[in-house]
């Protein structure tokens, strides 16, 4: 198949076209710089807010994966979200639309599902509240005979590009560098979702899923602590603080205040902290059923991601070196 | 994005909220639908057509990143607390939901450098009572902590309008009545034991307190009717009564009833049903609404009864 892949220069969007290349699919990568990512795709450099630019990008194509979205913790202006996050997935239905094609993978997240110990759709931050628009716009899109699947991916983890998308990672290398200042909400259950397994899943749903399908892909559901745990077994790097929710209360205060004055971006915010208070295990029995969605063991993937950083770092060294 | 408009709806799960959901979806718009987080899922439930989000008003950061992203074309501000007789029990969620939530609102619009026209529902409960059809210009006499926190809405949206240049124009709706309201509402109330007593679940007795308050009774269909044409066309900084501009007295709703009930039913006075300053006569006079807009009620008030009754029995 010529799949369409947007967001293809990010964190899980390499996983992805790399993927799709390995199960012998012709991809078209589209992203504001993907001609200069080196990915085994065509390239078509183009923003997601360019309605014309996804159409025309979608043009040859007999499926999309759409997986651009702006993940981040704050942006000054909340308009982007919107624009990125909801706008996004209205200009690739309508691309799809223009041009027949029948099968679309939307990338949600479970930040668009109510968390495990809650009821409702909130909207602690500007990334949950888009994520929430945006899968609800994919129902309604599917009510309508669109022909959507989407995918519900947890706490995406593993060696790959530190982005924003990438927090895990981030996280455990701010550890092992002495940076990273404590864990909030350490007790708190993710469902650690490795970026391969994650990527897999988007392949065999371009390939197998039902159409009007919803799949949810996690992973281990664990505590935040125990990918450090892990980290400790293999490094012998002690475990994080556990810093308390006052105050991170008043750190996240502090640091939204000074981006908001002085510009900065804020590493916590308020919002994000009270996402970080939740518990958000998954279910993935559906996407292991119907996709062959294989979850790797979270001791394995975090090893991966310290053999990752440990190569990164000889690389750099050896960079500076010569 | 699309040309469509976008439609933000505050409040959108509650009674008048989930009626202005089924005008505004039969329209071609986005309708976002804000409501209170944990209440009302059963209504997002039901309309799938809208976007929905839990939204606690009375944060700040929230309201305000939630405006800026959605950067709405209309605002229905309708979350409140709603009921007068229940303000001097939570006197401090009336005044907090009602005032500051709508400053929240207002600010958020204001941040976010956005021209949205904005609707915000207050209440005739904020008159000073008087024997005669209530006008706009009439004396204000807030009885309640519920109508004190209505006033405040009113001079927030007044100053967003003149200082900020925000269009917000003001609904003072009068009693509002029909299916899916709330039973700790009179009417309501007397539609559910009328509903209960012919499924056998409850004896044939109404306990009721005063009677002989007159009120202006619109159907709730026709009020947010009214919502839509004054966010349209109403003037900026202006107020509007919603009303019929007719007055029933409360035993007028419990005999229309009472008639519709297919079992005999008994009513019998109670006197711990009396709300404290129960004002003898609220009407009002709708003929700013009717002259300027072209809004007047259609829904006789029969129909309202019987619709109200209907809801009940099919809740059984």
């Amino acid at each position: 198949m010529q799949v369409l892949v947007t967001g293809s220069t990010g964190y899980l969007g390499r996983a992805i076209v790399r993927a799709l290349d390995r199960a012998g699919h012709a991809v078209v990568a589209y992203s504001r710089s993907a001609s200069a990512s080196g990915l085994p795709a065509t390239t078509v450099d183009g923003d997601i807010r360019d309605a014309a630019g996804v159409a025309r990008a979608a043009r040859d194509c007999n499926a999309i994966v759409h997986a651009a979205a702006l993940v981040a913790v704050w942006r000054r202006q909340s308009r982007e979200f919107d624009d990125i996050n909801v706008g996004g997935l209205a200009n690739v239905l309508e691309a799809a639309r223009q041009h027949g094609i029948p099968r679309i993978v939307y990338t949600s997240s479970f930040l668009a599902q109510p968390p495990g110990d809650y009821r409702g759709v909130s909207a602690w931050n500007d990334y949950q509240r888009t994520k929430a628009l945006a899968s609800q716009a994919a129902d309604r899109a599917v009510a309508q005979g669109a022909p959507l699947i989407c995918l519900y991916p947890g706490v995406i983890y593993g060696p790959g590009r530190m982005t924003d998308g990438n927090l895990v990672g981030k996280m455990i290398a701010d550890h092992l560098a002495g940076r990273l200042p404590g864990l909030v909400g350490s007790d708190r259950i993710w469902s650690f979702a490795y970026v391969e397994d994650v990527a897999a899943a988007h392949v065999a749903a371009i390939e197998r899923g039902q159409i009007g399908g919803r799949y949810f892909l996690g992973g281990e559901n664990a505590p935040q602590m125990r990918a450090f745990d892990i980290v400790r077994e293999i490094t012998g790097r002690p475990l994080p603080r556990r810093l308390p929710g006052w105050l991170a209360s008043c750190a996240a205060l502090v640091d939204e205040l000074r981006a908001t004055w002085l510009g900065s971006t804020p590493q916590l915010t308020t919002g994000t902290l009270e996402i970080l208070l939740h518990d958000w295990p998954l279910d993935s029995t559906r996407a292991e059923q119907e996709l062959g969605y294989q979850v790797t063991p979270l001791r394995d993937g975090i090893a991966n991601i310290v053999s990752w950083l440990a190569s990164e770092r000889l690389a750099a060294e050896g960079e500076s070196a010569s | 994005m699309s040309g469509r408009p976008t439609v933000l709806v505050t409040g959108a799960a509650g009674f008048a909220g989930s009626h202005l959901l089924d005008v505004l979806l039969a329209r071609d718009c986005r309708v976002v639908g804000l409501r209170r987080p944990g209440i009302g899922a059963e209504v997002q439930a039901r309309y799938p057509g809208a976007e929905w989000l839990e939204i606690e008003l009375l944060d700040r950061d929230v309201v305000r990143h939630t405006l800026a992203g959605i950067a709405p074309d209309v605002l229905y501000h309708l979350a409140g607390a709603p009921h007068a007789g229940h303000s001097w029990g939570a006197s401090t969620d009336a005044l907090a939901i009602n005032a500051l939530a709508t400053h929240h609102v207002l600010e958020g619009i204001r941040v976010a450098g956005l021209r949205t026209r904005v609707l915000i529902s207050s209440s005739a409960y904020v008159y000073r009572p008087a024997g005669h059809a209530l006008g706009e210009d009439d004396p204000l006499e807030p009885a309640n902590p519920y109508a004190i926190s209505k006033i405040a809405t009113e001079l927030a949206a007044r100053r967003a309008t003149i200082h900020d240049g925000i269009p917000v124009v003001v609904a003072r709706s009068f009693n509002h009545l029909g299916p899916r309201q709330e039973s700790s509402f009179f009417g309501s109330a007397v539609a559910r034991q009328i509903a209960q007593i012919e499924a056998g679940r409850l004896d044939p007795v109404i306990r009721v307190g005063n009677l002989d308050a007159a009120r202006d009774f619109t159907d709730v269909r026709d009020t947010v009717r009214a919502y839509v044409a004054l966010a349209e066309r109403g003037e900026p900084g202006r107020i509007y009564n919603v009303c019929s501009g007719q007055a029933r007295v409360v035993r007028e709703l419990l005999d229309g009833l009472i008639t519709l009930s297919r079992v005999p039913v008994t009513v019998q006075p109670d006197p711990e049903r009396l709300r404290p300053n129960d004002t003898p006569l609220l009407l009002g006079n709708p003929s700013r609404i009717t002259s300027e807009i072209g809004w007047k009620p259609e829904i006789p008030f029969g129909r309202t009864l019987q619709d109200l009754l209907d809801y009940w029995r099919q809740s059984m």
